[in-house]
């Protein structure tokens, strides 16, 4: 032991210097070191997670801003449709109720017509009856012949005919 | 240094666990013989332990090998194997 | 010029006696803990420097073979411990190269000339006290993973294969120290030799050889760190195990 240099003091010697290099480095190198590694890491992995979530973030703000202009466009369409819809009703109703009006003032226009027609009918009903009346007071007042009677009738149709 | 091309963990295993079989087996056989040796002298029976050493001494060494060529890359697995049909 | 196995003494306050080694290893825990607290003053999660991305990076490499072997849990745990090993051999080992490190000499109590400084972990005592740091830990995880009773049941299973299970752990011990201590002390050697044979031109490429053997030999002892504690704890193999 002694030839190889062993001794047991030298052996205490060297422990004890090695044991404080490694408490030593442990609190100056070791320590600081793993944890800023494993901040680094940390920090890395946050970084990858904020990226993924920005992404996301992103990718839903874009469906998002489709569905919506989607929306908007069928909204639009649905608006032009009801326009059109309620053009088409008023048409129909304007043309309806046109119709409705002139078939109102034909049937007017019939009736009074109609009504025309019936008074000039009484009108000229009234006049023969008249005329008859006349006639024969015409007939009794030269009812004293037959010639007589016969030119009175005559005159009347005569007279009736001019008119 | 570092994850430098011409050094990794696997070649440094390898040549760390070469090296220390060349001296595991000389230190092994080493303290059984040197052993056997000073029983020899302090009990007066040269040569039985001398010759019990150099056996002992045989045997670790061939134990010191099995157990850092286990360790060796590329055995892992047989040595797996053999574990599972051990038990 | 003489050299020895061990660390040449250099001074003695009282009875204890204090080596070469022993002062360049108090250097160099100095000079790491300097550098760990500028680290720690300019530290900066946003704005990393290169000398922070350096050292980041180193402890990154070591932080995922603690993980991949170890698994994620454990890893962490044994880190500090695993990543000084390293830290501390690597400058230990490069340090000792530096031009004029070896240079210095004193003249000590016994009246020898002996150099100030030695390369740290060209001392048994330093190498054996980590290997000794390191299959205690590995001991201290197994008693704590699988409680007193179940450590000393697997380390006697079956109970003739228990002397060879202790002479397996201490020569887990011995090989550990044994190649530290050898590499460095055999290329300090050599360096000298080099130095006192043809000074300047050749050293200059066994100091480039030297400084990759200082590396390897620390990654060695770092990695063996963590696969027996790894071992001990019977930690769940991570399925990246060799992914690192």
């Amino acid at each position: 032991m002694e030839k190889l240099g062993i001794d047991l003091w030298g052996l205490l010697w060297q422990a004890v210097a090695f044991g404080v290099l490694v408490f030593g480095l442990y609190k100056l190198l070791y320590r600081p070191t793993l944890r800023m590694l494993d901040e680094r890491a940390q920090r890395i992995r946050q970084g990858l997670a904020d990226a993924d979530r920005a992404r996301r973030r992103l990718e839903e703000a874009e469906r998002e801003y489709v569905a919506r202009l989607e929306e908007a466009s069928r909204e639009g369409q649905r608006k032009v449709s009801e326009a059109t819809q309620a053009a088409q009703r008023l048409r129909d109703e304007i043309l309806a109720q046109a119709r409705q009006e002139a078939a109102a003032l034909i049937m007017q226009a019939r009736q009074q017509i109609e009504a025309e027609q019936r008074q000039a009918l009484e009108e000229v009903r009234a006049h023969i009856a008249e005329l008859a009346v006349e006639a024969a007071r015409r007939v009794v007042r030269a009812s004293l012949d037959e010639e007589a009677q016969r030119r009175l009738v005559e005159e009347f149709l005569a007279d009736e005919m001019r008119q | 240094m570092g994850k430098g091309p011409w050094i990794n963990g696997r070649t440094a295993r390898a040549l760390a666990l070469a090296a220390q079989l060349g001296t595991a087996v000389a230190a092994s056989l080493g303290l059984a013989i040197g052993g056997g040796l000073l029983l020899d002298r302090w009990l007066k029976t040269w040569p039985v332990f001398l010759l019990l050493g150099i056996a002992v001494g045989l045997l670790a060494s061939w134990y010191t090998i099995a157990s850092l060529a286990r360790e060796l890359p590329g055995q892992k697995k047989r040595n797996k194997e053999h574990n599972l049909k051990d038990e | 010029m003489e050299i020895t196995l061990a660390a040449e003494p250099v001074a003695r306050l009282g009875d204890v006696v204090i080596t070469n080694t022993m002062i360049t290893s108090a250097i160099v825990v100095l000079l790491l803990l300097a550098v760990a607290a500028v680290y720690r003053a300019r530290l900066s999660t946003d704005s990393p420097g290169r000398f922070q991305s350096l050292i980041e990076s180193v402890l990154e490499f070591v932080l995922n073979l603690c993980e991949a072997t170890a698994g994620k849990e454990l890893g962490r745990r044994v880190f500090p411990l695993v990543c000084t090993f390293f830290v501390f051999i690597l400058t230990a080992n490069w340090f000792g190269l530096l031009p004029g490190f070896s240079a210095i000499w004193v003249v000590n109590f016994e009246g020898h000339r002996v150099p100030l400084l030695r390369a740290a972990n060209s001392d048994l005592n330093m190498t054996l006290a980590m290997a000794l740091i390191a299959v205690g830990t590995v001991q201290v995880l197994g008693v704590t993973t699988r409680g007193l009773a179940g450590y000393l049941k697997e380390l006697a299973t079956p109970l003739f294969l228990a002397p060879i299970h202790i002479i397996s752990e201490i020569s887990h011990v011995i090989s550990l120290a044994g190649r530290l201590f050898g590499n460095i002390f055999g290329g300090e050697v050599l360096l000298l030799v080099m130095y006192s044979i043809l000074p300047y031109v050749v050293p200059a490429l066994f100091v480039g050889l030297e400084a990759l053997f200082g590396f390897i030999q620390a990654l060695i002892f770092t990695v063996l760190s963590v696969v027996y504690i790894s071992l001990a704890a019977g930690a769940e193999e991570a399925p990246s195990a060799h992914a690192a």
